[in-house]
């Protein structure tokens, strides 16, 4: 049982919430009050929202209130407020992908995430800013002003589910969703120093999220604490039939595994970890290294054994990322044209055709447009087989990799970016060095096993480093555990930055 | 790999986007830098064998019993048209 279950102005759970509504010891709709009142003061000065309806949530609270008396049994996640990346469907709701293209959609189904979520109790609370369409590593690239670090305003929270990572760090809300295809639920997780979980590639069904790179998207949590992460977990994983990459055998039960270790001192006697010597050269700062090297320290003091492992194929991993996601990408978004729904190039007297070019270039921002071109060129005559079919083979091979690694470990370990948060504007110009901060946490994505960051510890600028723990295909449990009994030893996540209110 | 403005103008075109001259431009320098950089995947050791498939290394798509199912309210998904005319979408004109 957590032991933060009174509704301070600070830094409650999703746990804590849900185990005091269910207790009647706080009304779902007085949680709801607290939460709107603290959004409608912070969320334009952060810019993390692009829709909120303080009276749509009221409603919802007071739906999830009505439930309780008859169906608290299966509702874990009680009045526990979630604020939706805006790639994410709810019905009803304008849901944009942070770009001009469908700024006036609103979507006609919920997610199955969202079915999921609403069914356990959750009150959703609005729909957060990214990155468009889920490509970019700073949520620079929103077509609605980029969203900034509750951290240091001058910084991005990284991206690309840069508004889910900022009002979980703002606490806005004690869980957000994001969506992780390169990095983009872990690296904003570290920049903002909270917990992030990408899960195995099939375990949270795709249905409903606006898909990038169908091969390699995952939808999952951001908290503030691993419990909180395998609460929401649990809820979320398991068999869809609407998602034909749902794993038949998917479903969790982790938060069972955190509970039976709160009773003691959790530690990691017996747990094999691996550090890939790759993820540790150049390219990763000094002062973020120094963090990450003494949370291996505490690691080894928590009792697990360290082992070097190597990862070879790894170096290949943007280039293979950059060739695939945007092959994905590119044909994923053919979809938005300007017929059935978003955006519409308003010039009456053009063509079919052209109507099309002139939608489609006047409603994508210039990353989007950049990423189409790439994956369009990768899968063009006369260049499939040198980019694309060798890109799919580098996957394959990389996927051995940590196949390989995992004979011999439990987990790896490994800084989740190798900087803390830059500032804004640092790296909007040079598409490379903003694909390169992804170098840590793209691997994990082309291999399917899930990872999580946590956060563990500060730089010499005072910003949050971010640690990421992967695990072998379906090793979530482990994975959480390991996460639990780390933070457990060294309280990272209780660390608040002061201005925020 | 020479990334030139034929192939930029080429590769907008297949991707149904209508480029200026300056985003061409932009786009070509762009394309040119990230694709010297995916260049290092040409000197990657292919250890696979040439047996190795990528549509046949994975799982089988699953299938499901060929029951009908509902499909999406007509009302909800025209609501979002831009041109409509009942349960059409409007486009312009395609054959003269």
């Amino acid at each position: 049982m957590s032991s933060e279950t009174s509704l301070t102005p600070w830094s409650p759970t999703a746990a804590g919430i849900a185990h005091d509504v269910r207790a009647g010891n706080i009304a779902i709709t007085d949680v709801a009050e607290h939460y709107i009142k603290r959004t409608e003061t912070l969320h334009k000065g952060l810019n993390t929202h692009l829709q909120f309806d303080g009276n749509d949530v009221r409603r919802q609270a007071k739906a999830q209130q009505a439930r309780l008396k008859s169906e608290s049994a299966t509702m874990p996640l009680a009045g526990v407020p979630i604020v939706v990346k805006d790639n994410i469907c709810v019905s009803g709701v304008r849901t944009t992908c942070a770009s001009k293209i469908l700024e006036n959609y609103t979507a006609t189904y919920d997610a199955t995430v969202i079915n999921r979520l609403r069914a356990a109790g959750a009150v959703f609370f609005g729909k957060a800013n990214c990155d468009e369409f889920a490509m970019g590593s700073s949520n620079e690239n929103s077509a609605y002003g980029p969203v900034k670090n509750p951290w240091d305003l001058a910084r991005v929270p990284g991206g690309s589910s840069g508004g889910s990572a900022a009002a979980v760090a703002a606490d806005l809300a004690p869980v957000a969703l994001g969506s992780d295809t390169g990095g983009s639920i872990r690296q904003p997780a570290a920049f903002c120093g909270i917990v992030g979980l990408k899960t195995t590639y099939g375990r949270v069904s795709r249905y409903g999220l606006v898909a990038f790179g169908s091969s390699l998207d995952q939808i999952g949590p951001m908290t503030r604490t691993v419990e909180d992460s395998a609460l929401v977990f649990d809820v979320l994983a398991g068999f869809d039939p609407h998602d034909s990459t749902s794993l038949a055998n998917g479903a969790a039960e982790s938060s069972k595994l955190i509970a039976k270790m709160q009773s003691g001192k959790p530690d990691l006697k017996g747990m094999r970890v691996g550090i890939a010597k790759e993820f540790f050269e150049e390219g990763l700062d000094a002062s973020t290294a120094k963090v990450v090297e003494a949370a291996i320290d505490e690691i080894k003091k928590l009792g697990a054994s360290i082992k070097t492992v190597s990862l070879p194929h790894i170096k290949y991993s943007v280039a293979t990322y950059y060739i695939l996601a945007t092959a994905e990408a590119s044909a994923n978004l053919a979809r938005f044209d300007g017929i059935r729904y978003g955006y519409r190039a308003k010039d009456k007297s053009l063509s079919l055709k052209d109507l099309y070019r002139t939608t489609r270039a006047e409603g994508f921002g210039r990353e989007v447009k950049q990423r189409i071109m790439l994956g369009t060129f990768a899968l063009s005559s006369g260049y499939y087989d040198a980019y694309y079919a060798k890109a799919n083979r580098a996957r394959a091979m990389i996927a051995e990799d940590y196949r390989k690694a995992f004979s011999e470990v439990d987990l790896l370990v490994s800084p989740t970016a190798p900087t803390s948060a830059f500032k804004i504007g640092e790296k909007s110009n040079d598409p490379l060095a903003m694909y390169l901060s992804d170098i840590c946490t793209i691997p994990v994505n082309l291999a399917g096993i899930p990872a999580i960051s946590i956060p563990c510890g500060f730089d010499g600028a005072g910003l949050p480093v971010g640690l990421q723990l992967m695990a072998p295909l379906m090793g979530e449990e482990k994975l959480l555990t390991g996460a639990y009994a780390y933070e457990h030893a060294t309280q990272w996540h209780r660390q608040r930055h002061p201005k925020i209110g | 790999m020479k990334i030139d403005r034929a192939l930029v103008t080429r590769v907008a075109e297949l991707a149904n986007l209508k480029l200026t001259d300056g985003e061409l431009t932009h786009y070509e320098a762009q394309m040119a830098k990230i694709l010297g950089y995916v260049e290092q995947l040409s000197g990657l050791e292919d250890k696979l064998g040439k047996d190795w498939r990528s549509d046949t290394a994975g799982s089988s798509t699953p299938e499901r019993p060929d029951n009908v199912q509902p499909s999406m309210a007509v009302d909800a998904v025209m609501a979002q048209a831009p041109a409509s005319s009942g349960s059409v979408f409007q486009v312009p004109r395609i054959i003269e």
